[in-house]
């Protein structure tokens, strides 16, 4: 009989500090309150293309980066494609981006840094204020910095490399890794998905490809991070990562740009394999000035007794639209997708996840947790499909939007396809608003309305930000409070 | 009021197809006055514009249309003759409307005619309407002309999906008959007002059209059934029809709408209900649908008053390839508005249920409260559910919460009735019965639940 399910998150809460909570609090009094990644530096770029793309573009930027004739050939058919391709009719308004206005390649520097030293100045203050070195010091395995289109900077610690582990940008995984490269590239993601990553396959530059080998445990995160600079820039980073049999990773990404009155595209594509047993965690604290188009397609597959862990949240850019997936391919596998949205004024969050059961006893969780305020805009897209076959599944979506103003406005899409008879499944959403006895308790203990708003706000996502690094955790509620003071947007 | 409708179908009319000549011809013979005949006009042009949806629509993506034949199908069929009581139905309808309990009003109709009408001399004295659809544009022009097609326009209107309202679009082009009902202020009809609707000719579509308008703090239990016959051949095109249901509760008003589609397995059928709700309205509104080789159900509650409430109730049982394809909606668009929902589906065989439910909060609409459950069951591993239920919150001062499931059927329930006893087939048929029990447990009217669960019975039954 149909009921609800509530599947608890074991492989989540992993970071158990009893110290956590005090430590959280202390640090939000440091920190300061505006969006203070919004500076921009001059551009002092090694190459900047002209506006617009064209087939030309493609070929010369498969040219400059040397590239083997079959990802030319590739990159060619996805730019025809996109060219086919309508704009999706659904979502978010995307009728402002205007394709011929970006610069779709900029190579900030003429060779990659191996230490932060190596890195020209403008660009190593940039990351120097947005605390990477430091932050590489305390507790990253590894490191990688995009700038605009490329790597500048990139560095893995000796133990991880001796084991095997490849933690490189993916224009360097393509030259050093060609074989591993050709055999996975675009297998979860094919050009022809959809319009934006027929465009990233056409044009793609930068991002991050991780290979862990059979059963190494990589303990401490790899970190990817991301800055936009330029003006009108499109920035089309391209993941893969491939977890061996057995093995375990978590990669974190965040994403900054300056604000500028004209608007950025950022179109990424990343892809995750996780073999015979592996485990994946994917961590992403999206903060992208609120002029940036984001529009990503993250997928993942998850082969026998693999898990995979999607942990997005999206606190920036104009409009997002993003939807993690992971097909369960393997018996016994796990999918799980942690989002948090906040949208502020003029904000939209087009958000969401999808699980595609293809094996028996799989599972899966959604969890979702959005905040509106201002005019700002929350969706949540969910797509779970059980296929015929896939006994013994059980699959939980849960979804609550918290709408902080009147004019604010939150949608929930879930659907749910279900071929399978032998399954469990269930899927919860709430909206509200901010309840106010909850307010008026914290008020009476001595709270001003917008502290007490802002507790309960970092109350009603913590099981978001549970799944966080502490450092992660700081920061996330830390950009929550600025979004609280109306400092953005 | 018989003269005003023609004893027999023209024979010009016999065997035509759905295009606007036919649509004028059954306007002409129905004696429409001009408005209605321009009404049907512009539905038979909505009909042309509105692109046949595909499997690439939005709301359509689940729909095969492909198994209707339109270029087959007979617009209208000949008349049926009218009878004077009961005793005279066909047996079968006889049986049908002979529930042991009492109604204020009956209406039967076969094949688009009414056939039967009995109205209790009681309620007639206290100014209640309860007649066929084309009689009552006759006589009350202006009641009818200020309310048919409100709620369900006979063309597309802005605001709509740019594919909305085809098929309704089609039932306004051919419709021939339906039930009017008219309640007046503050007068409480308290025994149902029943009508059956019944198509007996298999190669001619039904395109049934009905109206009821309850005015201020007035109040109507309402019972609407919908059966059909098979097809002569099972390769024959399916029984095809669009019905439209509009309710129209005034300020105050408050209408138990129960409907129950009993429709053959070889019919593909439309069925289209929409209500609108005035200040401090209220409407418990249940969708019972067993029948039908495809459904497409289309159940919208407009919440336009302050302070109203609507519960809404759904119902499915499919076996064999039936395919229920439900799309509901909760549209909120005043302050204080409270609507609940709770649809219930059970899944044999190779069935597909497809629910599409929506709450929407629109702005302004503070004080709101919006429920939504869609419970599936899956009674055997090659049956099918789609659920799709989704929220459109525009006002902050709002509580809206749904929730979804599909899962087989509970083992454990099952298990424990074999330990006492019964054999695996009752077991499983009392632990279904039991998980439809709470929708009709919420029907307002106590004949009107076992109606219902006699209904219910008598499809789980057939499987044994």
């Amino acid at each position: 009989m149909a009921t609800d399910i509530e599947v608890t998150s074991k492989e989540l809460a992993i970071h158990v500090d009893p110290n956590r909570e005090r430590l959280l609090r202390e640090a939000e009094k440091e920190l300061p309150l505006e969006y203070s990644a919004g500076w921009s530096d001059p551009e002092t770029y090694f190459f900047k293309s002209g506006r617009g793309v064209s087939r030309e573009t493609v070929e010369m930027i498969s040219r400059m980066k040397n590239e083997p004739a079959w990802m030319l050939d590739r990159r060619i058919k996805s730019y025809d494609h996109f060219l086919s391709r309508k704009m999706p009719s659904w979502g978010a308004d995307l009728s402002e981006i205007n394709f011929d206005e970006m610069y779709y390649y900029i190579k900030p520097a003429r060779e990659q840094g191996k230490t932060w030293d190596d890195v020209p100045q403008d660009i190593k203050n940039t990351f120097d204020k947005l605390g990477i070195p430091e932050a590489e010091r305390k507790f990253l395995a590894g490191v990688s910095a995009q700038y605009e289109s490329e790597v500048v900077y990139h560095s893995l610690r000796e133990d991880l490399e001796k084991l095997g582990v490849i933690f490189t940008d993916m224009d360097s995984g393509l030259r050093e890794y060609p074989e591993m490269v050709k055999r996975y590239f675009g297998t979860v993601i094919p050009y022809k998905d959809n319009k934006f990553a027929a465009l990233n396959t056409a044009v793609w530059s930068g991002g991050s490809f991780v290979y862990v080998p059979k059963g190494v445990h990589v303990a401490i995160p790899l970190q990817a991070y991301f800055r936009i600079n330029a003006k009108n820039a499109g920035q089309f980073e391209r993941t893969l990562i491939i977890a061996d049999e057995g093995s375990y990773v978590h990669y974190i990404e965040g994403c900054t740009a300056p604000i500028w009155s004209e608007d950025s595209l950022h179109s990424a594509v990343v892809e995750l394999i996780a073999m015979k047993d592996a485990t994946i965690r994917y961590t992403t604290v999206q903060n992208w000035s609120n002029n940036v188009y984001n529009i990503v397609t993250k997928r993942a597959v998850a082969h026998e007794n693999a898990t995979v862990a999607w942990i997005d949240g999206n606190l920036g850019s104009k409009i997002t639209m993003k939807y993690p997936a992971v097909y369960l391919l393997g018996r016994g596998s796990k999918a799980e997708i942690v989002t948090a949205a906040f949208a502020n004024q003029g904000q939209v969050q087009d958000a969401g996840g999808q699980v595609w059961h293809c094996a028996p006893e799989t599972t899966s969780t959604i969890t979702s947790k959005s905040v509106s305020k201002g005019n700002g805009r929350t969706s949540f897209r969910g797509w779970l499909k059980i296929y015929k076959g896939c006994v013994d599944s059980v699959s939980a979506m849960r979804c609550d939007a918290m709408l902080l103003d009147k004019e604010c406005r939150s949608d929930t899409y879930p659907t749910i396809e279900v071929d399978e008879e032998k399954v469990a499944l269930g899927h919860e959403a709430t909206v509200s608003k901010i309840g106010e006895e909850e307010l008026f308790y914290l008020m009476s203990r001595g709270l001003s309305e917008r502290e007490a708003i802002t507790q309960i706000v970092n109350g009603f996502i913590e099981p978001f930000t549970k799944t966080l690094p502490m450092e992660y955790a700081i920061e996330l509620n830390r950009l929550i409070q600025m979004q609280m003071d109306g400092a953005v947007g | 009021m018989t003269t005003l409708v023609a004893p027999g179908t023209p024979t010009e009319l016999r065997g035509a197809g759905l295009n606007s000549d036919t649509s004028r011809a059954i306007g002409a013979w129905r004696g429409d006055p001009d408005w209605v005949l321009d009404w049907r006009a512009q539905a038979w042009a909505a009909w042309e514009t509105i692109p046949m949806p595909t499997p690439t629509t939005e709301g359509w993506r689940r729909t095969n249309l492909r198994i209707l034949a339109l270029d087959k199908v007979h617009a209208i069929s000949d008349a049926v003759a009218h009878v004077t009581s009961r005793a005279d139905l066909p047996a079968s309808l006889q049986k049908a409307i002979d529930t042991g309990f009492d109604h204020g009003a009956v209406l039967v109709q076969e094949n688009g005619t009414t056939i039967l009408t009995e109205v209790d001399t009681q309620l007639a004295g206290t100014g209640v309407i309860v007649c066929d659809i084309h009689e009552a544009i006759h006589r009350y022009p202006e009641l009818v002309r200020a309310h048919l097609g409100t709620l369900v326009p006979p063309r597309w209107q802005p605001g709509m999906p740019s594919n909305a309202g085809k098929f309704e679009a089609l039932n306004a082009a051919f419709f021939n008959g339906g039930t009017f009902v008219y309640v007046p202020k503050n007068t409480t009809v308290s025994l149902p007002v029943r009508s059956l609707v019944y198509q007996s000719d298999a190669d001619a579509a039904f395109f049934p059209r009905s109206l009821i308008i309850v005015d201020e703090n007035a109040r109507l239990t309402y019972l609407d059934e919908y059966t059909s016959v098979n097809t002569a051949s099972p390769d024959a095109p399916p029984v095809f029809g669009s019905a439209v249901v509009e309710i129209i509760i005034k300020d105050g008003g408050r209408v138990d709408y129960t409907s129950i589609q009993e429709w053959s397995l070889s019919t593909a059928g439309f069925l289209t209900q929409r209500a609108s709700l005035g200040n401090n309205a209220s409407c418990n509104w249940v969708a019972v649908v067993l029948g039908g080789m495809y459904t497409r159900g289309t159940a919208d509650v407009l919440l336009q008053g302050k302070g109203t409430r609507a519960d809404m109730l759904g119902l499915a049982f499919g076996e064999g390839t039936q395919v229920f394809d439900f799309h509901t909606l909760q549209d909120h668009q005043s302050p204080f508005t409270d609507s609940d929902q709770l649809y219930k589906t059970a899944m044999r065989d190779r069935a597909h249920l497809i629910y599409e439910g929506l709450i929407n909060i629109r702005t302004g609409s503070y004080g709101s409260n919006g429920y939504q459950a869609n419970r599936n069951v899956l009674l055997s591993d090659t049956a099918k559910a789609d659920s799709i239920p989704m929220l459109e919150i525009s006002d902050n001062d709002v509580l809206c919460t749904h929730g979804s499931s599909v899962g087989p059927i509970d083992q454990m329930h099952v298990y424990y009735l074999l330990t006492r006893g019964l054999p695996r087939p009752v077991a499983e048929r009392l632990v279904i019965q039991g998980f439809f029990e709470p929708v009709i447990e919420r029907i307002a009217v106590d004949d009107l639940k076992d109606r219902v669960r006699a209904a219910v019975d008598r499809k789980i039954g057939e499987q044994g």
